[in-house]
């Protein structure tokens, strides 16, 4: 782990809130994130994925210093920015940047696209006024924008060209890492491929690393580089994103696969699809066995007892179940790789 | 994901080089349109005018006795005159002075306290939140009118002891209007993504939420402006106001024991108050009207 081509360097992440007294006695305490390990190598994209609630966002926000994190320590290089206070994290925010999932809340509605663009460097005191709105004009064109769009409002602008203003704020301060928290779940199919398309393209030219978060199979086979799979707090599978999408080996990833595959297939298979019914657990009160015992159909009593560690199992894979490698995966798209 | 039959990047080019459409324009044509908050303006308009010009192009003292005591409107005077036989309209044009700039300093004063006060709860939350809020709940279960009294007994009645006091126990509801506000939009991404881009607390608070929160509170601050003068008006009725400075209350005040033979003295000046705070909620209902977007597609 302590490889120096790594961007950023996860360890132990622990982010809980604290969500007032419990009705019997103590805190009610949620677990949105339970121990996350990952690190991003330079020029490269890291994906997360997970349903809705499973804590990936919460790792963007805690990464981006927007949540306290409870335990653990995220590095950018050799800089632990999970330690920095004040003044210090605030010199440091130059380095790393973010893309939120909706363009039309993350901008502020009072202000001309040219100066959205130009705040990370205003308040950053980075270059002078000129040089300031030279960045922004160069950013306008490298997202795909015109030059001139810069004096015009957000709502002027439609949702992927939002997106790509968003992309070009982000991209302001000439940041080494970008986390992207869902940047195409709110546009339409035809423009999350154009962002996509961008996004892959500024990373070649600017070599940058992206932490990319998505709970969009297709998206992120297409973007990432390596995957972690999320449920409930904690990664259940990591693998580079060929091997995950050839050999998948945790019940919850076919699970995910199964919802995303496209329904050209035989319209009698959908029915035997490994399909999950039911909802997450409480992350107010995990379970203290695996996780996701109580949804997997695979389930024994071993799994309700004993939480998994994640277990390697060659060329960076790692799956969290005490079965993996032993069961057969229920996908003959799958089972056919295998 | 098939994406090789799209054009990876498009040049988009910006909408047609008109000018730029700035919220704050729509805005104002809306205020402007609105027929109620038109006549509010003029309303306004005239009263300042009157306060401002009237003693000068009148020409009357108000503190002389220029006619017979309690003679009735157009018999010798435009308004007639009050017991002493002063003359009212000179009373109403130099006591509006003091009623307006009471009212308008303590509504400043009111919202500047409640905003502060707000935006510390509402940006900070938890235990400065929960200090702040009461410490605004004491000031809210307190009647007003009562702890007003009592604030410009204990310091002598003058103008800045009642601009105080008015100040005092007005700003709590301001304080939870602007609290709530900062709670919801400081929850919003882009104040999230400024924070991201490097924002200080202060930068946060006053030139990201702030900004966003400003429609309700300029609303309110319309009808505290309001309240302010009715409330001034009350202490210069009850006697508590400054009784070397003339205001529309304290005609009132000084002639409520003739009301039943002089009805001139303690109406016409009550017209005023009236016709003042009347304009004044027209003006915050037209701005009220014109940020709100729910009521804008009603048309």
């Amino acid at each position: 782990m302590s490889d120096g081509n790594n961007i950023l360097r996860v360890n132990g992440l622990k982010v809980h809130f604290d969500t007032g007294r419990a009705p019997g006695g103590g805190r009610r305490i949620v677990h949105a994130v339970d121990g996350v390990n990952f690190s991003v190598k330079k020029g490269t994209c890291f994906g997360i994925v997970g349903e809705s609630g499973s804590g990936k966002s919460t790792i963007a926000q805690a990464i981006m210093r927007l949540v306290p994190i409870t335990e653990g320590s995220v590095f950018l290089k050799n800089l632990q920015i999970s330690g920095l206070q004040g003044e210090s994290l605030r010199d440091a925010r130059a380095r790393f940047q973010m893309v939120f999932q909706d363009p039309f809340s993350s901008l502020n509605p009072r202000k001309k696209a040219r100066a959205a663009i130009r705040e990370p460097l205003d308040l950053l005191g980075i270059g002078d006024a000129k040089g300031r709105d030279e960045v922004a004009e160069e950013m306008l064109t490298a997202v795909g924008l015109h030059r001139d769009a810069g004096r015009l409002f957000p709502h002027q602008f439609s949702g992927g060209q939002r997106q790509r203003l968003c992309i070009a704020r982000a991209l302001a301060s000439r940041p080494d890492l970008i986390v992207c928290d869902e940047p195409v779940s709110a546009l339409d199919v035809a423009i999350q491929a154009q962002i996509l398309n961008l996004l892959r393209k500024l990373q070649q030219d600017m070599g940058l690393s992206y932490v990319f978060i998505s709970h969009d199979l297709a998206v992120v086979q297409y973007i990432c580089d390596e995957v972690g799979v999320m449920y409930l707090g904690q990664f259940v599978e990591r693998a580079p994103v060929g091997k995950l999408f050839a050999e998948a080996k945790h019940p919850y990833t076919w699970s995910l696969m199964a919802a995303a595959l496209s329904p050209e297939a035989e319209r009698g298979a959908l029915a035997k699809r490994p399909l999950l019914g039911g909802e997450p657990p409480s992350p107010t009160n995990p379970p203290k066995g695996c996780r996701f015992a109580a949804r997997c159909p695979f389930a024994t009593e071993k799994c309700k007892a004993e939480p998994p560690a994640l277990r390697d199992f060659g060329g960076g894979h790692r799956v969290a179940c005490h079965f993996a490698g032993e069961l057969e995966p229920p996908i003959p798209e799958l089972k056919s790789a295998a | 994901m098939n994406t090789d039959t799209l054009a990876p990047d498009s040049n988009l080019v910006p909408p047609p080089a008109a000018k730029p459409d700035h919220p704050l324009r729509e805005t104002l044509v809306i205020f402007l349109k609105n027929k109620a908050a038109a006549a509010g303006m003029i309303l306004l308009l005239i009263v300042l005018v009157g306060t401002i010009f009237g003693p000068a192009l009148y020409g009357v003292d108000a503190n002389e006795m220029v006619w017979i005591p309690l003679s009735p409107p157009g018999d010798g005077t435009p308004l007639g005159t009050d017991y002493l036989g002063r003359d009212i309209l000179a009373g109403i044009l130099v006591g509006g002075r003091v009623t307006l700039i009471v009212g308008a300093v303590s509504a400043v004063m009111t919202i500047v306290i409640g905003v502060v006060v707000g935006a510390f709860a509402g940006f900070f939350g938890g235990r400065v939140d929960a200090a702040l809020m009461k410490f605004t709940e004491f000031f809210q279960v307190l009647p007003s009118l009562l702890l007003a009294m009592v604030l410009v007994t204990i310091f002598a009645p003058s103008l800045t002891t009642i601009i105080f006091a008015i100040g005092v126990v007005g700003w709590a509801q301001i304080a939870r209007l602007t609290r709530a506000e900062f709670m919801r939009i400081g929850n919003l991404d882009y104040v999230k993504a400024a924070r991201a881009a490097g924002a200080r607390d202060s930068y946060l608070m006053f030139r990201v939420i702030l900004p966003g929160s400003l429609p309700p509170i300029i609303v309110s601050s319309a009808l505290v402006t309001g309240a302010s003068i009715l409330f001034e008006a009350g202490l210069s009725f009850l006697g508590l106001g400054d009784p070397n400075t003339l205001s529309w209350g304290l005609i009132i005040g000084q002639n409520q024991n003739y009301l039943l033979d002089a009805w001139w003295t303690v109406t016409c000046p009550g017209m005023a108050i009236f016709v003042t705070v009347l304009a004044i909620s027209l003006i915050g209902d037209g701005i009220n009207d014109a940020l709100n977007p729910r009521a804008r597609k009603r048309g």
